[in-house]
């Protein structure tokens, strides 16, 4: 999920199968948790904690969230309040994420995910031919958030909705930072990193948030996400990046909201380092 | 003879990829490589053989992932000795006709180190111990510590290396396309570090083909005399037919190790995709070649895991950002005591932004576990600038555990003549591969004389020196006394940094604003003092950065005292600061009169003196009303017209906001006399389960500067709240933002809940999710697809 930012869910409810579980007639939601528990502590060798991820804000970034475009000026002023802002939010952000590789199977028209089978049509598009998959969950902690609502209160407007963007960008750039570590690894094995699959995005039903986050075991680093999806803190994101010996370029773009000017609607994405949102 | 001995005398082949030659012989996918050394030895002895057949003189054994936590995924955990004593069986063995040296192997442990990483030092250190000990045990020539991409888990090795006993250890990372390791690091960093730690050469492998590692390797060469080791992949990788395939030919890589030796490497050999073909080309194309003899003189370098930082005495002087010291800072004394870092990460960071190259972090609070405090505050800033850190304390507990978890090579602040100081503090620089600076006093005091002074900094360095640490690696602090209670103190100080630099030939370091206690402005004096010590040769300062005063000394001193060549660097911070043209405020035409200023002032955002310009407006008797409807209302129309034709952008809007806001502050009293300029009265929420409400914020700021009053509920907002709210204030609108499909379901229930209890109120509704055909569809009175939008549908609706 694009921090700061919402996807649709794009359906209905379920999309996750768990015939297995149906066979033996557990409570679905609940025994496909313990499943995946199961498989966690089994592979313990494929999960990683990074509880602090090194990032870097540049003020471009920044602008670029903020719905700038190039031949918009930027007063000095504003440029002043934006570097504070840089400053400020590096000081507040806990970059960290937690990642897991998980065995991708897929069988017809059936994804499989670390034991979870998936029906749906755009996953499978995008990891087919995939080796192995990565669901990472990546977050810059809630102290960014609280300062963001800290400043509304106080009237403090401007600086409220650029530290927001600093915030946007820090966890966009975490996840970024994730991905290239992993990619430095896998590219000796000649794999390459496919465009980012999240929840709400490219087909894959909001309702396999909770499902991805168990997998990223996104609880060691307090994300969690409420009844309806949302992940908390804001600032964090949950993905699948799927490792394939065929570099992918992705043309996607984000067209969920209305916004116009959303920077992330105009974005043409590539490989690992685009947003792919 | 030995490999220490070879390698300063000869080029030296080390061999090539040992698992693909495994599987060539029946290794099973998926199988432990290194348990073939117990099951299949004649295999692995078979691929040694190959290797020293083709002209290498250095095998490595098949260990790569011979450690506990990786031998655990087979089942094999608790049979590390083992495996890796049989493995050095197997190269001792095959080496001996050929008087080959046998490397033991030993690859990372696929886990990051803390802070990067779950995994603690110790942790870390305990498992390269048990491998290095088993190799130690069977005898190997060399530990090869190969295909590292995080330099604080090389440190680890390496310490553990040193442990287990006095064999030459080699320190191999692996670098991508951008010539930096998976964590960030850089070649010099990589030999900075690694130096330090006692490795007998240092090296590349793995990582890319060696057209890519050119500039790599110059890098290593250019930043340590040490033997340089390079072992390319076989070209980059390319899938072929599901296979991994690597299409470097042996005469390619012979010709790339040829250009190696020339600048500067001098062990050769290859990685993954490599062959004993490869390594036999190799052979052929560098051996008999002389090691290119390198002895560039190295001074003091620290570094952080990202960055080194030089110190030298030609050069720019440094400046040591002291601000991270609880001293005299009851907020960062609380904040320590507390457990958080948030004052402490701030102040990292403006301090090097402020110019400081070094942060010296101090977490010296009574009452509080200094080695947790420590680990927090190391944590925080070594993963938040790329400044290389100063551990400053007294304990010697506090500074292990810092050394420990700082993956660079730290600066211990500090050692002095005391015979207890330098037993416990000189060993720890020793083993963690830490610089010191050393305080010229000693059991009898600080002495009052620079020739004395002078005396206990040559013991410093004897000291430092007979327990291997480099003299190099020893700054001097030459101590200033207060000059308010010891005039004669400073200029002892000042002819003690001369002497130092000139007898010892050592860097100097001064706390500086220890001169100036008890006089009034304090800076000024410290910064004459510091011009002075400059003048007498310092070459760096623990100081204040964000003192401006302190670092235009410092950079006007270096001009002076010609460390500044050219003042190159004056100059590029001097046009950096002053030379920047500020660019035009977005004003179209000169404002000339109270109301166009006003205009022009909500225009372009100016908060601070837009009720100086009102009193200005007021004092012209024009009335608070005509401020409002001819200036500042319009102006704050433009804004949202400007901002909808994507002229301006968020932040510019929320300038305007914040100006109008400040208006209304000041015109409040005024307008509160006449006749309500209330527009209406909005009720404003996200609806439940919502957690995101920036966008309603935003809407809640125009609302309200557009003459709104704005019932702000939040986000996550039961309807009952909603509904509650809007009939206690007597509400003309409800908004209702809403970010997801799974929370704007709430939008219909509140609508049906508003026309069944039939309030007079209108709806109106967005956020990311919602569209017009939704709004209209759920029977939504308004729809805004942003917040000057929000403000026109909201005039509107209350007309």
């Amino acid at each position: 999920m694009k921090p700061g930012n919402r996807p649709s869910d794009g359906g209905g409810a379920n999309s996750c199968r768990k015939e297995f579980l149906r066979d033996k007639g557990a409570p679905e939601f609940f025994s496909t948790y313990a499943l995946i528990g199961r498989f966690y502590f089994k592979h313990r060798e494929v999960f990683m904690l990074l509880p602090r991820v090194p990032v870097e804000i540049s003020y471009r970034q920044v602008l670029r969230s903020l719905g700038t475009t190039e031949k918009q000026r930027v007063h000095p002023d504003l440029q002043d309040q934006i570097n504070q802002m840089i400053l400020l939010g590096k000081s507040l952000c806990h970059p960290a994420a937690t990642l897991a590789q998980v065995p991708v199977v897929l069988e017809g028209e059936r994804l499989s995910l670390g034991g979870v089978a998936f029906d749906l049509p755009e996953l499978n598009k995008t990891l087919k031919g995939c080796t192995a998959v990565s669901v990472a969950a990546v977050t810059v902690g809630e102290t960014i958030d609280r300062e963001v609502e800290q400043l509304f209160q106080t009237g403090q407007a401007t600086r409220a909705v650029i530290l927001d963007a600093v915030g946007t960008v820090a966890a966009e750039e975490a996840a970024n930072q994730v991905i290239k570590l992993l990619s430095g690894q896998q590219k000796v094995k000649g794999l390459y990193p496919t465009p980012r699959l999240g929840p709400g995005y490219r087909g894959v039903k909001m309702d396999c948030l909770p499902l991805f986050l168990r997998l990223a075991d996104s609880e060691q680093i307090s994300v969690t996400c409420n009844e309806y999806f949302q992940m908390n803190p804001v600032k964090s994101l949950c993905f699948a990046v799927g490792w394939s010996p065929v570099q992918q370029k992705d043309t996607e773009k984000c067209n969920f909201c209305q916004q116009g000017n959303c920077p992330y609607r105009a974005v043409g994405t590539e490989g690992e380092n685009g947003v792919v949102f | 003879m030995s490999f220490r001995e070879r390698v300063k005398n000869e080029i030296l082949v080390i061999d090539g990829a040992m698992g693909t030659l495994l599987q060539q012989r029946g290794l099973p996918a998926g199988w432990c490589p290194e348990e073939w050394n117990l099951s299949h030895p004649e295999s692995v002895k078979e691929v040694h053989k190959l290797y020293l057949e083709a002209g290498a003189d250095i095998i490595t054994t098949n260990t790569f992932g011979a450690i506990q936590l990786k031998l655990a995924d087979y089942g094999l955990g608790d049979r590390v000795r083992e495996i890796n004593l049989a493995a050095v069986r197997l190269a001792k063995e095959a080496a001996r006709p050929y008087r080959g040296l046998v490397a033991g192997s030993v690859g990372p442990l696929g886990k990051f180190l803390q802070p990067l990483g779950s995994m603690t030092f110790d942790e870390a250190y305990g498992q390269f111990f048990e491998q290095c000990c088993a190799l130690v045990e069977a005898g190997v020539d060399l530990i090869l510590f190969e295909t590292f991409g995080d330099i604080g888990e090389m440190r680890a090795a390496l310490i553990a290396a040193a442990d287990a006993g006095d064999v030459p250890a080699v320190a191999s990372f692996t670098f991508d396309e951008t010539g930096r390791t998976f964590t960030g690091t850089d070649p010099e960093t990589a030999a900075v570090v690694a130096e330090r730690l006692g490795v007998t050469a240092i090296g590349v492998n793995c990582s890319v083909g060696p057209g890519e590692l050119v500039q790599v390797v110059q890098g290593l060469t250019q930043s340590t005399n040490l033997p340089v080791l390079v072992s390319p992949n076989a070209g980059m990788p390319e899938m072929v037919d599901g296979r991994t395939v690597f299409r470097e030919t042996p005469s390619a890589m012979a010709d790339y190790a040829a250009r190696f030796v020339e600048y500067g490497a001098s062990i050769l050999g290859g990685c993954c995709g490599t062959t004993p073909e490869h390594i036999g080309a190799i052979y052929q194309s560098v051996k008999g070649l002389p090691p290119r003899v390198r002895s560039k003189q190295f001074g003091l370098r620290v570094a952080s895991r990202v960055k080194t930082v030089a110190i030298d005495p030609r050069g720019m002087p440094v400046a040591i950002g002291e601000r991270l010291n609880p001293t005299g800072k009851k907020a960062l004394q609380a904040e320590i005591k507390e457990g958080k870092t948030e004052i402490t990460r701030r102040d990292a960071l403006a301090q090097v932004e402020a110019g400081a190259a070094i942060l010296d972090v101090n977490v010296g609070v009574g009452g509080v576990d200094q080695v947790a405090a420590m680990e927090r505050a190391v944590h925080a800033v070594q993963v938040l600038v790329d400044a290389p850190l100063c551990i400053d304390s007294t304990d010697p507990k506090v500074i292990e555990h810092a050394l420990k978890l700082y993956h660079g090579k730290a600066i211990i602040n500090s050692v002095n003549g005391e015979e207890k100081s330098l037993k416990t503090i000189l060993p720890l620089a020793k083993r963690y591969g830490a610089a010191l600076i050393g305080l010229t006093l000693d059991d009898e005091g600080i002495p009052p004389t620079a020739e004395e002074r002078l005396a206990v900094a040559r013991k410093l360095v004897e000291r430092a020196e007979a327990l291997g640490i480099p003299r190099q690696d020893l700054m001097i602090d030459c101590l200033v006394l207060t000059v308010s209670a010891q005039p004669e103190g400073v200029p002892e100080t000042l002819r003690a940094i001369g002497l130092v630099k000139k007898e010892l030939g050592l860097t100097t370091s001064l706390g500086v604003s220890n001169v100036s206690f008890g006089l009034p402005n304090r800076g000024l004096i410290n910064a004459a003092f510091f011009a002075m010590a400059l003048a007498a040769g310092l070459d760096a300062a623990i100081l204040n950065p964000q003192e401006q005063r302190m670092m235009e000394t410092l950079r006007a001193s270096a001009v002076l005292t010609g460390r500044d060549i050219r003042a190159a660097k004056y100059i590029a911070q001097e046009q950096q600061t002053g030379g920047v043209q500020a660019a035009p405020r977005p004003v179209e035409r000169a404002a000339a009169t109270p109301l166009e200023i006003l205009y022009q002032a909500v225009l372009s955002g100016d908060k601070d003196n837009i009720v100086s310009y009102i009193e200005t407006a007021l004092a012209e008797g024009l009335s608070p009303m005509e401020l409002l409807d001819k200036a500042l209302i319009p102006g704050i129309e433009e804004v949202g017209r400007r901002y909808g034709a994507g002229i301006y952008f968020l932040p510019q809007l929320m300038m305007a906001g914040e100006t109008m806001g400040r208006s209304f502050e000041r015109l409040r009293p005024e307008l509160a006399k006449g006749p309500s300029k209330k527009v209406g009265t909005v009720v404003l929420a996200t609806v439940k389960g919502d957690i995101h409400d920036i966008g309603k914020n935003i809407v809640s700021v125009m609302l309200a500067n557009h003459g709104f009053e704005v019932i702000d509920l939040g986000k996550n907002v039961d309807n009952e709240a909603i509904l509650q709210a809007a009939r206690e204030h007597r509400a003309e609108i409800i908004g209702l933002s809403a970010l997801m499909t799974t929370t704007m379901v709430h939008m219909p229930e509140l609508i049906n809940m508003v026309k069944e209890q039939g309030l007079n109120c209108k709806v109106m509704v967005g956020g990311a999710a919602v569209t017009a055909q939704y709004a209209r569809e759920i029977g939504a009175d308004g729809y805004a697809v942003d917040a000057v939008e929000a403000v026109s549908v909201a005039k509107k609706l209350v007309s």
